[in-house]
């Protein structure tokens, strides 16, 4: 009996021995500190935090679209009905909304370039390696984007050394302090992003959720635009047309379907969606009824782009997600606009037009003779442009951006909205178009409001 | 005990010996003759036994004698008297039959002792007559004696109960039972408490223990353990007022980590669900409640221990069979505690919002989302579908109707709940065994069910004088299944069913309920290809049920082995698997099924309809798996000299606890032959109704974790002169949790204590307290919060459903300053005990300091890692009184016991380096947020200032800068700083306990107990127009609204105004107005209970109990429960009723 207890007790020193294996033994099954390439490229592939990220505040503070009276009244959120009414504070609910999502995609993409680091490129693991770092610095580049596009001035060169620019967060410490840079630091440092991405990112993603080249081409092509950097737009917009040059024929879609545009069509060079709050619902968002007009009635987008409501009015259906969500990645369709638009501005009339006739010609009805845009006056051919920029880039959170870069050419451009009984317009030099920081973050921060 | 019975048998059997030879020295003269008999009984041990009538013959006795031999002085000393004597070993018989025929009157009594709380027999009691040792009872408690007329006292005593005397002039039968009371548990000192590693004396013992008997125990009914000790512990209170409340033993001791105590059944912590325990195997329960107590939990004891010894059998026992079996029952509850909006208002509310077209986005909507039946017919009559006389009568006619009643009628029934718990134990001097049965039956009012069957067996068995082995096998088997839904479990979708719905048509068959989208939608919607939409309140909870069943096994072994220099070594192991099987099923005819079918169904080109969720149920099945493994190796060592002692305790533990979890969802599952359809999970599909791309949901998952702990432990008392006693423990926990540091992984905790027995002192002279004792402790105890990490981790996904490749998320974020929270302890104790017991007692004052505590800090959410950040936030400081009291004001045939306990807790944050001081964070809107303000309560109660109502048309008014305001959205944002807001106090009770009367009267015993809660605050709904519009969720002080000019000096309900921004509600919720005081005493149980004596010993109890009797009186006018307040559908259970037998032989 003595000599079995004794065994016991060897036994559990036995056991003891291997203490510190027992102590190094992972808690869970899916939790693990990232440290694989496969590690960080799970995080970029956990589509909630990468794809529904993209902003909504520039599509509800739009004039693409109104709300009645009624419907207005009925919103529950008050922070969307003042982004509509153009009210300048409060415009966004404490910690969460846009600023929010931005940044937590930028923390995602800091995560992986600062751990990657800690990964030698080898031949073995390069296209991996690359395509991780790639989407990082695309993910980074973009939300850098998206911000400046809410919360800064356009970009001007003359005055981007003391306009206020973004915080650019550069690496996952939360420890470090947020502050604003200059609108010319932050373009600097999103361009430096998305062209380091555009090096490393395959030319073909496994699926357009992922990044890619020509998502990277496509991002700086739509940037430089919006700076009024032409050439360097022209140049992006035709890298990434290089890639991908395919059109909808929208013959093609069937107009019955809910959402006529299938999601991830051929056109998508990159696929992310704005996820929208119940004011731009279909039910209830509008589609200005002059807007509708400017489509002809041999245009198919007339119909595909619209549902005819029983009051007669229209809600917008021309999302490329198939659903309510609105598109915010990289399409075909922006790309030709870009590079018609740039290439114009830069002489080259023929061209400009070519671009405009073959994506007008794609959403033509087969049945209706197409009659080619022709001019040689490149501002109407511009006019034409913009037009179609407006009308096929409708409901994508561009139009603001359009705005405002537009007024710094002196368009004038005022926004309008009919409001319980009143005109209320936001005139183009209004300070709303940039939108204030979230109250919280100043609170919390310290940094320097919008004013 | 033992030292005790062995120190009697040795002097009993002394004084035997004694008899022969002792010799005797005598010098009296002229002294009655009894006085000499007891002069030599003194001296020899014999005994005198006589009949009284005989002494009066006698003469004085003169003698005088020196050292002489007890036949020598007896001759001499009968010589001179009238009478003979017999010398029968150690009688001496006076008189007797030979000499005056006047017999001995001499009777031969049979005795059993008994312990009177649970009737186990009391083996080693010692029988006394007249001062004179007699007997002592055996194994089976009984006894034999033989009396004479002159033994006029009996008196019975054994350790741990108090002495019982009877006069034997009063005894008619020869046949006794005698029941022994036990001392009062707080005082005993013989009283032994468990903190999980070794029992200790009571008195040796420094820290503050509450120790809770199997009898006081067992006077409330259920099936769990816990939700009894509110009632009869000391420093225990269940916080039901904030939604992060539960069980607490003495107030916070953290803020942001886990806040159960830790709960140890015998030798380890139990990993099971404590809800497999049944309570009829308690024992008893030890609450660890200072540091010196718990400190030998580590990490896991911050929150105070609760340790529950399980049955045992006893060596050298006489087998016994106890039986304990309860009918229990509760009524419906009664609804109209909720405080729902008057259907009326509700109706006109709608009338209004329809009128300001608050319904046309969704009336309009292509995702057809439901409509109320009054918004239905409203829009009928605008389209001229109906007339206006129409609508109004088929709104007027659902007015009446109150959805609570169709509850009340379909829903709820009264609970029944039976139990049955036998149990069988014995032992001999080699080996003692316990095993029972439990079985217990619950249908809720609901009809929910809970079934479960216990197997207890445990041994132990001592093959050699210095070894033992025991071994003990519990098994659980517990299966739950719901019921029907409840208030609020039945929605429309994401709103509240509307107070007029009707779970039948006006011929009592089940009807359809709108839910989800709208109903004109529904019945025509696939032109009948689809399946039925409609959701049936009354049909649907019969497809839809959820099976739960818990096997769980716990095998334990200990050997403890003595060496004979006073070192013990003993090796525990204990073993336990916990399955958990978990299934959901909606069938086919579930509306749950029949939705998610419909909605997933694609109409093809040809017309043809295919479904990506294939027609049939859906089973949602999830097992859990919990393997659980505790090695223990200890070493005692016990050194005792004359009056001190020392003992020691040190060793070492392993544990590892391992959980698998899987689940899976099953579509197109068919109940009857169990097969499953296909999905496509990454394909998407337009849905049925708006055609937006939507994917199916995925649902299957695996997880695996384990956690591996080591431990190093140890523990020593000393004691000196039986009056000085000091104590010290300590412990240090490693563990393989993610981030804690190499310095963490490592982590001392450790506490001193000491005892002083003021009344044991020469110098002490206060004569009605013969007993004081004075204790004090000090010592730090941890929490252990798995999530808190030092590194980055990232937490595995299911497959991202677009392509199909693996997705993880953040977990926990790199915070490199993370460190464990410590709560350090300081504690008091007086035990004081008046004269012949009338009044006992403890008070106990503590202090208790929370460093480094988890606060979860807001953060610049720039940073992109969310917006607050776990930090070692916080310091706070609580203290308090824990008072127990028990008093027997009568202790005659009627006895009148009063047991009080009274605690009072406060604490304050000392530090917060939180810097967020925005006020709409610490304002309650649905439940209670904990931050904490330096100098303020860890969980207060806090509120915007409050203008009154505009006198002009009834908004609510605020502050804003010290000025009047009703900038709500600035009030409820970033207006109001946290010093701005008006702090009333605690959130949870500063004063509470319980009183519990008991009175025994013969056969009878009464006892009820009284709870009561003081000094808190508690935030009471009310209307909410933000979400009676958009939620239809409606509060009765609807109809106290302002309304008028001049109301505003009768209430404080905001007028309704439409639209309503979300802030005016929200200012409204979180503002003075509506904050009332939580103090309130509620009659907790009462008990009444009859013993029946049958023949041979037997006993059986009947009892009957009511508990949760209500509230005997609250300080808020408004009719609330403070206890059931958690949101507007807090359902107050009714009084629960329960009749039982039990009884032990």
């Amino acid at each position: 009996m003595k000599s079995n207890f004794l065994l016991l007790v060897f036994l559990f020193f036995l056991l003891f021995a291997s203490c510190s294996k027992y102590l190094a033994e992972k808690s869970s099954s899916q939790l693990v500190i990232p440290q694989s390439l496969s590690d960080l490229q799970a995080l970029m592939d956990f589509t909630s935090s990468t794809d529904a990220s993209d902003p909504s505040a520039l599509a509800i503070s739009s004039d693409e679209y109104y709300l009645s009276d009624n419907d207005f009244s009925a919103l529950s959120s008050d922070y969307d009905k003042r982004k509509y009414e153009w009210d300048s504070s409060n415009l966004f609910e404490p910690a969460t909304g846009d600023w929010y999502n931005c940044y937590k995609l930028v923390y995602i993409a800091n995560t992986v370039i600062s751990d990657i680091g800690n990964i030698k490129e080898e031949p073995g693991n390069s296209a991996d390696w690359e395509n991780v770092a790639g989407q990082a610095y695309f993910y980074r580049g973009k939300s850098f984007y998206n911000i400046a596009s809410i919360w800064c001035k356009s970009f001007d060169s003359s005055t981007m050394k003391t306009d206020l620019g973004i915080p650019l967060r550069l690496n996952p410490d939360f420890n470090t302090p947020s502050v604003r840079s200059t609108l010319g630091e932050t373009y600097k440092q999103l361009l430096t992003d998305l062209k380091q991405s555009a090096v490393y990112l395959p030319v073909t993603p496994i699926h357009p959720m992922r990044p890619s080249k020509g998502a990277s081409y496509g991002m700086l092509a739509r940037i430089y635009l919006f700076m009024r950097d032409y050439p360097d737009a022209l140049k992006y917009a035709d890298s990434a047309l290089a890639i991908n040059n395919n059109l909808i024929d929208m013959n093609t879609l069937d107009s019955s379907k809910a959402y006529p545009i299938p999601q991830f069509n051929t056109e998508t060079i990159y696929y992310s969606s704005i996820s929208i709050p119940a004011i731009l619902n279909i039910s209830r968002a509008k589609i200005d009824t002059a807007i509708y007009n400017l489509f002809e009635s041999g245009d198919l987008r007339k119909e595909l782009f619209f549902r005819r409501n029983a009051d007669g009015t229209f809600g917008f259906r021309g999302n490329y997600t198939a659903s309510l969500s609105l598109f915010g990645g990289i399409p075909v369709d922006e790309m030709l606009l870009i590079h018609s638009e740039a290439t114009l501005r830069l002489g080259n009339i023929s061209d400009a037009l070519a671009d405009l006739n073959r994506l007008l010609k794609s959403r033509w009805k087969s049945s209706v003779p197409y009659s080619s845009i022709t001019s040689t006056d490149s501002k109407t051919i511009l006019s034409k442009i913009l037009l179609e920029r407006r009308k096929e880039l409708l409901m994508r959170g561009l139009w603001w951006q359009d705005v405002k870069r537009l007024n710094k050419e002196g368009y004038n451009i005022s926004l309008h909205r009919l409001h319980m009984g009143q005109t209320i317009i936001l005139q183009p030099d209004a300070k709303q178009f940039v939108l204030p920081i979230p109250e919280d973050i100043i609170q919390l921060t310290g940094m320097q409001q919008n004013d | 005990m033992f030292t005790i019975v062995v120190t009697v048998l040795i002097s009993t059997t002394l004084s035997g010996q004694q008899m022969n030879q002792s010799n005797i020295s005598l010098n009296v003269s002229n002294a009655p003759i009894d006085e000499v008999f007891s002069i030599i009984e003194k001296q020899t041990g014999c005994r005198f036994i006589y009949d009284g009538d005989i002494l009066k013959k006698a003469n004085k006795v003169n003698i005088s004698v020196s050292d002489r031999p007890l036949n020598t002085v007896l001759q001499l000393l009968f010589s001179e008297e009238p009478f003979p004597y017999t010398l029968k070993k150690d009688m001496i018989i006076i008189g007797g039959s030979n000499a005056s025929g006047t017999l001995i009157q001499q009777r031969k009594i049979k005795g059993v002792v008994l312990d009177k709380d649970d009737h186990s027999l009391i083996a080693g009691a010692t029988i006394m007559l007249n001062g004179q040792i007699r007997a002592i009872t055996n194994t089976y408690g009984e006894f034999d004696i033989a009396i004479y007329k002159q033994d006029s006292i009996l008196t019975i005593s054994s350790v741990g109960f108090e002495t019982y005397k009877i006069n034997m002039n009063a005894l008619k039968s020869s046949d006794i039972q005698i029941f022994l009371d036990r001392k009062p548990a707080t005082l005993d000192s013989v009283e032994v408490v468990s903190n999980g590693y070794m029992v200790i004396p009571k008195e040796r013992s420094t820290g503050s223990f509450d120790f809770i008997s199997q009898n006081l125990f067992q006077h409330q009914s259920g099936m769990d353990i816990l939700s009894r000790l509110e009632s009869i512990a000391s420093g225990v209170v269940v916080d039901k007022a904030t939604s992060t409340g539960g069980l607490m033993i003495r107030g916070l001791s953290t803020i942001n980590g886990p806040k159960d105590p830790l709960i140890v059944v015998d030798n380890f912590p139990y990993d099971g669900d404590i809800a497999n325990i049944n309570p009829n195997d308690v024992e008893s329960i030890t609450i660890l409640k200072d540091a010196a107590a718990a400190s030998i939990w580590g990490a896991k004891a911050g929150n105070g221990v609760i340790v529950i010894t399980t049955k045992k059998g006893k060596f050298n026992e006489a087998p016994k069979v106890s039986f304990n079996s309860f009918l229990q029952t509760s009524a419906e509850p009664d609804l109209s505690y909720i405080k729902q909006i008057n259907t009326s208002d509700f109706i006109d509310v709608e009338k209004y919002l329809f009128n300001n077209g608050f319904y046309n986005s969704n009336i309009n909507s292509p995702g057809v989302p439901v409509i109320s039946p009054v918004v239905e017919l409203l829009q009928k009559q605008k389209m001229g579908q109906i007339s206006e006389t129409e609508a109004n009568n088929e709104i007027d006619a659902l007015r009446g109707l109150d959805v609570r009643n169709q509850f009340e009628k379909y829903m709820y029934r009264r609970s029944f709940n039976q139990q049955y718990a036998l149990s069988f134990q014995g032992g001999t001097d080699k080996l003692n065994w316990i095993t029972s049965i439990g079985v217990d039956k619950q249908i809720g009012n609901l009809n929910e069910i809970n079934n479960r069957n216990n197997i207890h067996f445990n041994v132990n068995y001592k093959p050699l004088q210095n070894l033992e082995i025991g071994a003990c096998i519990y098994y659980t088997e517990y299966k739950t299944s719901t019921g029907r839904p409840g208030y609020g479990g039945v929605m429309t979708n994401n709103f509240q069913t509307m107070p007029y719905a009707q779970f039948t048509d006006r011929n009592g068959n089940p009807s359809p309920l709108y839910k989800q989208y709208a109903q004109g939608y529904k019945d025509t919607a696939g032109n009948g290809k689809l399946l039925d939409w409609n959701y049936y309140p009354l049909e649907d909870y019969k497809h839809n049920y959820g099976n739960n069943e818990v096997l769980d096994n716990t095998i334990s072994l200990n050997i403890k082995y003595k060496l004979p220099i006073g070192v013990s070594a003993s090796l525990l192991y204990q073993h336990e698997r916990q399955k958990t099987d978990n299934k959901q099923l909606y069938d086919s005819q579930s509306y749950y099924a029949r939705n998610l079918v419909n909605y997933y169904t694609q109409v093809n080109g040809n017309g043809s309809l295919s479904y990506p969720i294939p027609v049939g149920g859906i089973l949602d099945h999830n097992t859990i798996s919990m393997l659980s493994n505790d090695i223990r190796f200890q070493v005692n060592y016990d050194k005792n000299w004359h009056s001190s002692s020392l003992n020691l305790l040190t060793g070492y533990e392993l544990r590892r606890q391992g959980t698998d979890n899987y689940r899976n969802r099953y579509y197109g599952y068919q109940t009857d032959i169990a097969t499953v359809g296909n999905v496509n999970y990454t394909g998407s599909y337009p849905d049925y109704i708006d055609g937006n791309s939507v994917q199916v949901p995925m649902l299957d998952n695996i997880n695996f974790s384990q956690t591996n702990f080591i431990s190093y432990f140890a523990n020593g008392a000393f004691t000196f002169l039986k009056k000085y006693v000091v104590s010290f423990s300590a412990r240090r926990d490693a563990s393989n949790l993610f981030g804690l540091n190499t310095n963490d992984e490592w982590n001392p905790f450790w506490s001193l204590g000491t005892t002083w027995k003021l009344s044991d002192e020469k110098f002490y002279h206060i004569g009605f307290l013969p007993y004081l004792n004075v204790k004090a402790t000090y010592g730090y105890s941890g929490n252990i919060d798995p999530s808190m990490s030092a590194v980055t981790t990232i937490f595995y996904l299911p497959n991202n459903t677009f392509y199909n490749v693996p997705a993880a998320r953040f977990d926990n974020i790199y915070n490199p300053d993370l460190r464990w929270e410590t709560s350090r302890m300081t504690n008091f104790s007086v035990e004081f005990k008046t004269k012949n017991n009338v009044l006992n007692g403890t008070i106990e004052y503590y202090r208790k300091e929370g460093k480094d505590l988890f606060g979860y800090a807001p953060l610049d959410y720039t940073t992109g890692v969310g917006t607050s950040i776990l930090k070692n936030a916080a310091d706070m400081k609580g203290s308090g009184w824990d008072i127990r009291l028990i008093a027997t004001p009568i202790n005659q045939t009627l006895k009148w016991t009063i047991t009080g306990n009274i605690s009072n807790y406060q604490d304050k944050v000392t530090q917060n380096y939180l810097r967020d001081l925005d006020g709409y964070n610490y304002v309650a809107k649905d439940g209670n947020t904990l931050f904490g303000v330096p100098g303020n309560a860890v969980i207060g109660i806090y509120a915007y200032k409050w203008g009154g109502l505009d006198p002009d048309n009834g908004d609510p008014v605020g502050y804003l800068n010290g000025e009047k305001s009703k900038d709500y959205a600035t009030i409820t944002t970033s207006g109001t700083s946290v010093y701005d807001l008006k702090y009333y106090g605690s959130a949870q009770p500063t004063w509470f306990g319980s009183v519990i009367n008991n009175f025994q009267y013969k056969r009878w015993e009464l006892e009820w107990s009284i709870l009561f809660k003081f000094g808190y605050y508690f935030h009471r709904s009310s209307i909410n127009y933000y979400k009676l519009f958009n939620q239809w969720i409606g509060n009765s002080d609807f109809s106290k609204r302002w309304q008028k000019p001049g109301d505003e000096k009768t209430t404080d309900v905001p007028s309704m105004v439409y639209p309503e921004p979300q802030a005016r509600s929200d200012f409204y919720a979180g503002s003075e107005a509506l904050v009332d005081k939580g103090d309130h005493i509620r009659l907790k149980y009462v008990n009444l209970l009859y013993r029946l004596p049958l023949k041979k010993k037997r006993f059986i109890d009947f009892y009957i109990n009511g508990a949760d009797l209500g509230i005997i009186w609250k300080a808020n006018h408004n009719g609330i429960d403070p206890d059931y307040n958690l949101g507007l559908f807090s359902v107050k259970p009714a009084p629960t009723y329960t009749f039982g037998i039990r009884f032990n032989y």
